[in-house]
C-alpha cells in the first residue's frame, strides 16, 4: 500500500505506477493481443464474440466518434500500451498520434513499436503542453484516475473542468473528444469497497455522470452518451478467466505475480457492474 | 472422488448450498431465505458475492470460473442454481472428453 498523502493534481503518478508497473508480461498474459486495458464493446456483435473482436469494436467506436481520417493528428490521453494509436494509424490513415501515459513500462513498450507516427510522452495531462494543436482527442480508461478521494466534490469537478478546458484548447476550440470512463451508478462514493480503493487503485476516485455534465458545460456539447456497464462486466470476467488459464498453463507464476489479488479485483468489479453499482460511460463530445 | 474431478451436484443441492451461504452472510435462518427471491434482493455487497462464488466453485471443484451472470441475472436463486448445475454438467463433460 502506498503512503502518499500529497495530492497530485490531475492524477497521482505514484498511484499509476503502483497499478501498471506490475510488468508488461503479466498484463500480456491475460489482456487480449491488442493489449487493451479497458472495457470492450459488444454492441453490434454476437453475444459470444471473443474479447479481441470486442476490443477492436471499441477501438473503432472511438475512432469513428471523433471522425478519425487520413492526415489527422490525434491525442490519446492515457494511452496504455498504444493499441488505440496503432489502430488509428493502420485502419484510418491518421498521420500522427501522441499518447500520454504515466507508466514507464508502457512508454518503453510503445517506443519499441518503432512507428515514427506514434509518439508517447511520459506526462500527466495536467502538465502537458503540445507544440501544435490536435484535430481530436480520445481518452479511454484514464479519467477514473484524475480525481482524488480526499478532494471535495467541487474540487473534483474543478479538476475535470480543467481537463475539458485543456482538451478544448488543444483542439483549438473545434475538435472532438471521445471519452470512456467508469462512473458511479447506484453506489455512492462513501460505499466504495476498501479493497479496491486501497489495494488496487490507491488515490483514485470515480466521477459521477453529474460531475461530467457540470464540468464540461459550456466547453463541450454532449453529442452521444451510452452506459455499457455490462460490457465491462463481461470484459472483467473474460480477463479473469484468461488469467486463470495463464496460471494453469504456467505462463503466469502466482509466486511472482499478484494473481489472487487481481482475480478478486476483476471479479468484484464485474459484480459491481452487474449490480449497476458502477457503470461504464462512453461520451462523444463536440466543441462547436 | 478423484481430487481434481468435478462434484456433479444437482440443481437442488446447489440451491440449498447457496441458500445456506446467503443465510450465513445476512444472519438469517436458512428457512427465511426464499429460493424464489433474486440474489440481489439480499443486499449482499460485491466482495461478499464474489467470495460466495469462489467458495461455490471450490466446493464444486471446478477448473474454471462460473459466469457471474448465472447468479446475478437470474430471476430467482432457484433459477440461478439450475443454470449453475447446467454449467457444471458442461464442464464435467468437457473434462471427461479432454
Ligand atoms: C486503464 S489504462 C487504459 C489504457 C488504454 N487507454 C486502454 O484502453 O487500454 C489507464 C491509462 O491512463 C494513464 N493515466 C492515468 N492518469 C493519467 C494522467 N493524469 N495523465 C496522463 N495519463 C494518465 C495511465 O498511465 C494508463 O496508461
Amino acid at each position: 500500500m502506498m503512503q502518499d498523502d500529497v495530492i497530485e493534481y490531475g492524477g497521482s503518478a505514484a498511484a499509476i505506477r503502483h497499478h501498471y508497473d506490475v510488468g508488461n508480461d503479466f498484463y500480456s498474459a491475460w489482456l487480449d493481443p491488442t493489449m487493451t486495458y479497458s472495457s470492450a464493446m459488444w454492441d453490434g456483435l454476437p453475444k459470444d464474440a471473443p474479447l479481441e473482436e470486442a476490443q477492436k469494436r471499441k477501438l473503432a467506436y472511438h475512432a469513428e466518434s471523433v471522425g478519425a481520417a487520413e492526415g489527422m493528428r490525434i491525442l490519446d490521453v492515457g494511452c496504455g500500451w498504444g493499441g488505440m494509436m496503432r489502430n488509428l494509424r493502420s485502419s484510418y490513415g491518421v498521420a500522427e498520434c501522441v499518447g500520454l501515459t504515466l507508466s514507464e513500462e508502457q512508454l518503453a513498450y510503445i517506443q519499441q513499436l518503432g512507428d515514427p507516427g506514434i509518439g508517447a510522452v511520459l506526462s500527466n495531462w495536467h502538465d502537458y503542453r503540445p507544440d501544435k494543436p490536435f484535430d481530436a482527442i480520445i481518452s479511454v480508461g484514464a479519467f477514473e484516475h484524475f480525481a482524488h478521494p480526499q478532494q471535495s466534490v467541487d474540487e473534483r469537478r474543478g479538476v475535470y473542468r480543467e481537463f475539458f478546458q485543456a482538451c478544448r484548447d488543444w483542439t483549438a476550440g473545434k475538435g472532438r473528444l471521445s471519452l470512456q470512463t467508469i462512473a458511479y451508478g447506484k453506489m455512492s462514493p462513501e460505499d466504495a469497497n476498501p479493497f479496491i480503493s486501497n489495494e488496487i487503485f490507491p488515490a483514485a476516485e470515480l466521477p459521477t455522470l453529474e460531475d461530467i455534465v457540470v464540468a464540461s458545460k459550456g466547453l463541450f456539447r454532449i453529442e452521444r452518451l451510452r452506459d455499457d456497464g455490462l460490457d465491462y462486466a463481461r470484459t472483467c470476467e473474460m480477463w479473469s478467466n484468461k488469467l486463470r488459464g495463464a496460471v494453469r498453463s504456467g505462463v503466469v507464476d502466482p509466486a511472482i505475480h499478484p494473481v489472487e489479488k487481481y482475480s478478486r479485483y476483476l471479479r468484484m468489479s464485474a459484480a459491481g457492474f452487474r449490480m449497476r453499482k458502477i457503470g461504464l460511460l462512453r461520451i462523444a463530445f463536440a466543441a462547436d | 472422488m478423484n481430487s481434481d474431478s468435478i462434484r456433479q451436484a444437482s440443481a437442488k443441492e446447489i440451491e440449498d448450498w447457496i441458500v445456506a451461504r446467503i443465510a450465513e452472510i445476512v444472519n438469517m435462518a436458512p428457512a427465511n431465505v426464499s429460493a424464489d427471491a433474486p440474489f440481489d434482493s439480499f443486499g449482499i455487497d460485491s466482495a461478499k458475492a464474489i467470495s460466495l462464488m469462489v467458495e461455490l466453485e471450490n466446493w464444486l471443484n471446478l477448473p474454471d470460473e462460473l459466469p457471474l451472470e448465472l447468479l446475478f441475472e437470474a430471476e430467482a436463486i432457484r433459477d440461478a442454481a439450475a443454470g449453475i448445475a447446467a454449467a457444471v454438467a458442461d464442464m464435467a463433460a468437457a473434462q471427461a472428453e479432454g
